[in-house]
């Protein structure tokens, strides 16, 4: 039998040391090893949908526009002049020609190129506007509307990189007929690193203590709790299915995924609900999430009143089941501080492979997987 | 009581922890919500919040005091609208002794007496929601 120290040294993705998720320097190398350079979320086409729509975002730290420039194509810019680095656009969102810089009066049309400067001899002839655009995020692509990008102009193509993963994609942010488009969307915080949150959504083992009370009050009995499901890996990406044995008189499968590194996907039965999170480590105890809710187009105003009545209950730092999660997620980044020296596991079902029952922990470790492949660390 | 008197025995007994009181300051038909600024002002469909009578009663009763931070509700001066119907103030909430939820109370009251809330909002100022909303705000 191989001693528990031989277990924990040859799993590196179901060990984890827990320093991972209190160390600042940790955090730093993940902005380098993984954000730069892997396909990043950026907002969705129905946020910007006329030419000159634009919105502005941060993501991976990084101030950027997300616009839909004239000639029609989503474009990600980064938000900051190229003379003394101002923001350009300082609205959360509008629809524009040009983004004028408001300190000294640079404008740049809305795919980036520089068109106006101020008193532009006195640069000399070396200067060419040309030269001097909104720097573009080098690569962006969609899926389902879906607006990716990458800081890394080298990145595998986008449906390379979803892999396995497309096939759930396709399920949680398509209709029928056409992919889903955004309703609504907020932000939270919870005071956790940011991998708790992506982790909490691939774990169904938490679900009968963290949200018992709900469930107990819910009326839902200890047999209808048994979930069943399962739990899958998808490269480094996961998912989790909950069959038709689901409490709350649900009928079709529920349906969550994790897509490498910092975005969930879901599905609820339960009111048709279709929602969307992005992770943005603000530091590496706390998180921002960026929810939204997606609904076949067209839909009424009352339908998505019901689809965002659900998305309520059950979701976000309000929801009868979000709220506790997020809570427990606290309590867990309190208590990784321990300088106890000891692993913290995602060890379930360590030998059943990329498929696993409801309490399994497979997802999590494709995840681990992943973070170990771009950090370059348990190998 | 007025409007003003409601929204202040809220706050305070939110403040003290006591949720039947919180409970009881709701008609059965009424209806909590936490909404954040930017979706209210663009009469976006997500709520934060939005219980009935039934899921302000599970929020209050699943979540032990002890396991909760411990609030203080500060109000600023309540105002009715010019038709009467609905009070307003703003508030900061401040959790364990840091201001945490900033923002503005609109309530309607419901007919009869005693005075109790049909519907409360409450509107969060700021870009994300700073903290978790296990029982009201």
């Amino acid at each position: 039998m191989k001693a528990i120290e031989d277990i924990i040294r040859s799993r590196p993705d179901a060990f984890t040391d827990r320093r991972i998720y209190t160390d600042p320097a940790v955090l730093a190398q993940e902005k380098e090893k993984i954000f730069k350079r892997v396909w990043l979320l950026m907002g969705h086409e129905t946020e910007i949908p006329k030419p000159g729509d634009y919105r502005r975002i941060v993501v991976a730290g990084q101030p950027l526009i997300l616009v839909r420039s004239d000639d029609g194509q989503a474009r990600v810019l980064f938000n900051t002049c190229r003379h003394r680095a101002s923001l350009v656009a300082v609205e959360a969102e509008g629809h524009c020609k040009t983004f004028k810089c408001p300190y000294h009066g640079f404008e740049y049309a809305n795919d980036g190129r520089l068109v106006t400067v101020p008193v532009e001899q006195g640069y000399g002839a070396w200067f060419k506007k040309e030269e001097f655009g909104l720097t573009e995020v080098p690569r962006v692509d969609t899926f389902n509307g879906m607006i990716f990008g990458s800081f890394n102009p080298d990145v595998e193509p986008l449906l390379d990189y979803l892999g396995a993963a497309r096939e759930y994609m396709q399920f949680c942010t398509h209709g029928d007929t056409a992919p889903l488009e955004v309703v609504d969307k907020y932000r939270y915080d919870i005071a956790a690193n940011w991998k708790l949150l992506i982790d909490n959504t691939m774990d169904g083992y938490h679900v009968p203590f963290v949200h018992g009370a709900m469930f107990e009050a819910f009326g839902v009995t200890d047999e209808q709790f048994n979930v069943g499901g399962s739990l899958r890996t998808l490269g480094f990406h996961g998912a989790i299915d909950w069959p038709e044995n689901r409490p709350l008189a649900q009928r079709k499968a529920n349906r969550y995924m994790a897509i490498f590194p910092n975005i969930t996907v879901h599905y609820n039965s339960s009111g048709d609900m279709h929602a969307i999170r992005q992770i943005e480590p603000l530091g590496v105890d706390r998180m921002q999430v960026t929810m939204w809710l997606l609904a076949p187009s067209p839909s009424e105003r009352a339908m998505n009143e019901r689809r965002a009545q659900q998305f309520s209950i059950t979701w976000g730092p309000g929801g009868l089941f979000g709220a506790d999660d997020a809570r427990q997620l606290e309590w867990v980044q309190q208590g990784m501080a321990a300088d106890s020296g000891a692993p913290v596991l995602a060890a379930r079902s360590l030998d059943m492979g990329d498929v696993g029952d409801y309490n399994g922990e497979q997802s999590m470790r494709g995840f681990r997987k992943g973070w170990n492949h771009y950090m370059g660390a348990g190998q | 009581m007025s409007a003003a008197a409601l929204l202040h025995r809220y706050a305070q007994a939110l403040d003290a922890f006591d949720f039947n009181a919180v409970l009881e300051m709701f008609a059965a038909d009424a209806e909590y919500r936490v909404q954040m600024r930017a979706n209210f002002e663009r009469n976006g469909v997500l709520n934060l919040v939005r219980d009935s009578h039934q899921g302000l009663k599970l929020r209050l009763m699943t979540h032990p005091p002890s396991q909760l931070p411990k609030s203080r509700h500060v109000l600023g001066e309540v105002a009715l609208t010019a038709d009467g119907s609905e009070a307003r103030a703003s508030f900061t909430v401040e959790r364990d002794g840091k201001p945490t939820f900033v923002g503005e109370y609109r309530a309607r009251l419901a007919a009869g007496q005693p005075p109790r809330f049909a519907q409360l909002m409450a509107v969060v100022d700021g870009d994300s929601c700073p903290d978790q909303i296990m029982v009201p705000i």
